[in-house]
């Protein structure tokens, strides 16, 4: 009960004018963005995160929590008409929604999507609702040992684990580390590899860094495609994209359950939405479904829809309460709530309740907005996809020069943002993946500062990692996880 | 056997992390007796894993197939290095408009009409956004010594 009280107050700190207004804008811009094919979430909250300083920090973070959930409604505009998925977790919605959409059916496709991914996002709110506070509740029990211990084992199964290469994915992450340690030493403050410069004396700035790193190299990547044309021979109204009561029967069953799949599943470190989605969607298999899936059934639709929001919204546990992402978004989400001054982990519940059951709230808020928006958006979508490559490659080039000197106020920042899209573009071109790094620089310092202080608790001997109950569980999951991902690509490759 | 980026990347990490080393254990400290872990300590136990892990990598990457390039992606890296230039020169605002205007004729050979349309409205729209709503104040080069 105490829970819902606070979540409660938590909306009378959102539900404010501006608070509102900021969601709403946040809402229609994440949206936006995450409809048009080949930017994705990663690069679209990246590129938005500068709009976010026009406001007070409260108004800011719901703004960025709006931004981030819109993004991952936008993601399957794409993957339903053309075919072609914003972002990871809509590669499954491809399956289903673009055969339904050829089916003459497009606009109820993208109807279901929506009303799929809103109850799914609001199953995960609810089970953050209760269940965040009680994770920060058990993580007020880790001391150095076990919270370094958890980033280790965070950095890894997000880091190397989850790309195609391990080797590639603990150079990207180790490449972050070694970014984010350029500056001050976090505990003692003395300047480190900072060459003497001023601007090097402050560190690398986060938000042109992850700019240029996910939105600069982007658009260096996009040369390729610029001359290619979105074919779309279809029109959208309201009116045919309404659901029937039968269509809605058919899309609740699946929802319900890939929502609350999909939300445990956020919860789990390294498992994000694409394991939602991909999760919702094998479960609705072992279910009865009225056509067969991945003939545009709109079960299937739901399932994976309904999955990959509610894995959002799940993610948002470990992120408040433990302070891990699940996620390069998330990571870049964590980022934005740190530049803010909100320092999530476990004392977050209790020393900063206003801030976050604000973002709690807000979340709901934004699942709300951010359904009434895509209804309202639908009769345009076709206009928003079909829009040129060769316009966004400067629209886009545009924002990331002026996002990031506005960042920062300065010049530096434009440099630095260059300078990462330039890196990240090569490490594009070599397949490093840069989620890794930008959840290794978030992470950085406060892994620093808790390694630093096991050690000292240890007196140099890395074995307390292996006493401490909590920490010995982390270290057993983290080896069961290497083990079993090694096994698994040398059966992969026994099988080529 | 030919030398490609592929291999170039992981040989710049290795040069870098054995800098990171070297800084940590000589300039910055190791460990101190006493007190623990200094300042080199974690970026050095960094710098050896981003060590080895390149290492690996540039092993691997003799393996693979090359890098692929495109020559015109490169157009946005040298138009991104004009802008910063042009901005030390005569602002930001401006050397963005003029850039819009060069890509838009010059590299997507679009009319005049189109090309000034695009470039004025997407300034126009950055100005607003940025200069009057989030009240950014846009560095102005070596016009401001003029002005």
């Amino acid at each position: 009960m105490e829970n819902i009280q606070w979540l409660l107050q938590g909306f009378q700190v959102a539900l404010t004018f501006e608070n509102i207004g900021a969601a709403t804008l946040g809402a229609i811009l994440g949206i936006l963005v995450g409809a048009m094919p080949g930017i994705g979430s990663l690069a679209g909250v990246a590129l938005l995160l500068p709009l976010t300083y026009k406001f007070d920090p409260t108004t800011a973070i719901i703004m960025l929590g709006a931004l981030y959930y819109a993004n991952m409604f936008g993601g399957a505009y794409s993957a339903i008409l053309i075919n072609i998925p914003g972002d990871g977790p809509a590669v499954m919605t491809t399956l289903d929604g673009y055969p339904m959409a050829q089916k003459g059916r497009p606009g109820a496709a993208l109807l279901v999507a929506n009303t799929a991914s809103f109850i799914g996002g609001l199953i995960g709110m609810i089970i953050l609702t209760f269940t965040g506070p009680a994770l920060a509740r058990l993580g007020l029990n880790f001391g150095p040992v076990e919270m370094a211990s958890l980033m280790i084992l965070a950095m890894t199964s997000i880091g190397w684990l989850m790309g195609d290469s391990v080797m590639k994915g603990l150079v990207s992450t180790a490449l972050g580390i070694i970014i984010a340690c350029i500056g001050m030493d976090s505990v003692t403050g003395i300047p480190r590899y900072s060459f003497g410069n001023i601007y090097l004396l402050g560190g690398i700035p986060f938000t042109p860094l992850v700019i240029g790193m996910v939105g600069f190299s982007k658009v260096i990547g996009m040369m390729k495609d610029r001359n290619a044309v979105t074919e779309l021979d279809m029109k959208l109204s309201f009116k045919e994209s309404l659901l029937s009561p039968s269509d809605f029967g058919r899309l609740l069953p699946p929802a319900i359950r890939s929502g609350i799949l999909g939300t445990f599943i956020g919860v789990l470190p390294g498992a994000g939405a694409t394991t939602g989605a991909f999760a919702g969607y094998a479960v609705q298999k072992k279910f009865k479904s009225k056509e067969p899936l991945g003939t545009g059934a709109i079960e299937g639709l739901a399932s994976c829809e309904a999955g990959n929001n509610a894995a959002a919204a799940g993610a948002f546990a470990p992120l408040l309460a433990l302070g891990i992402p699940g996620s390069g978004t998330g990571a870049v989400l964590l980022g934005g709530l740190m530049m803010w001054g909100l320092t999530p982990g476990p004392l977050l519940f209790t020393e900063q309740p206003e801030f976050t059951w604000g973002l709690i709230a807000s979340l709901f808020l934004a699942n709300g907005l951010t359904l009434l928006v895509a209804i309202c958006i639908i009769p345009f979508l076709v206009k928003i996809l079909v829009i040129p490559t060769r316009l966004m490659i400067p629209i886009i080039t545009t924002v990331c020069i002026v996002g990031s000197y506005s960042a920062t106020n300065s010049l530096y920042g434009v440099i630095i943002m260059f300078v990462a899209g330039c890196i990240g573009y090569i490490m594009n071109v070599c397949n490093y993946p840069s989620a890794p790094l930008i959840l290794a620089i978030v992470l950085s310092k406060i892994f620093e500062t808790n390694l630093r202080r096991a050690f000292i608790i240890s007196g140099g001997s890395p074995l307390i990692f292996f006493t401490e109950p909590i920490s010995l569980f982390f270290m057993v999951v983290l080896i069961l996880l290497i083990v079993l991902t090694a096994r698994k690509k040398v059966l992969d490759k026994s099988k080529i | 056997m030919k030398i490609t980026v592929k291999q170039i990347f992981p040989g710049i990490l290795i040069i870098i992390s054995l800098f990171f080393i070297y800084e940590g254990i000589v300039n910055i400290g190791f460990w101190d007796g006493d007190n623990g872990p200094k300042g080199g300590f974690y970026p050095t136990i960094i710098a050896v894993v981003l060590l080895i892990g390149s290492i690996v990598s540039l092993m691997q990457s003799l393996k693979e197939d090359k890098a692929e390039f495109f020559r015109d992606d490169f157009k946005v890296i040298f138009a991104g290095a004009a802008i910063i230039a042009g901005a030390m020169l005569i602002g930001l605002l401006p050397s963005i408009a003029i850039y819009l205007i060069i890509w838009m004729k010059v590299i997507e050979k679009m009319s005049w009409k189109s090309t000034l349309i695009f470039a004025g409205a997407t300034t126009i729209i950055v100005y607003l956004v940025f200069g009057v709503w989030l009240a950014i104040q846009f560095p102005m080069g070596l016009l401001e010594n003029f002005l």
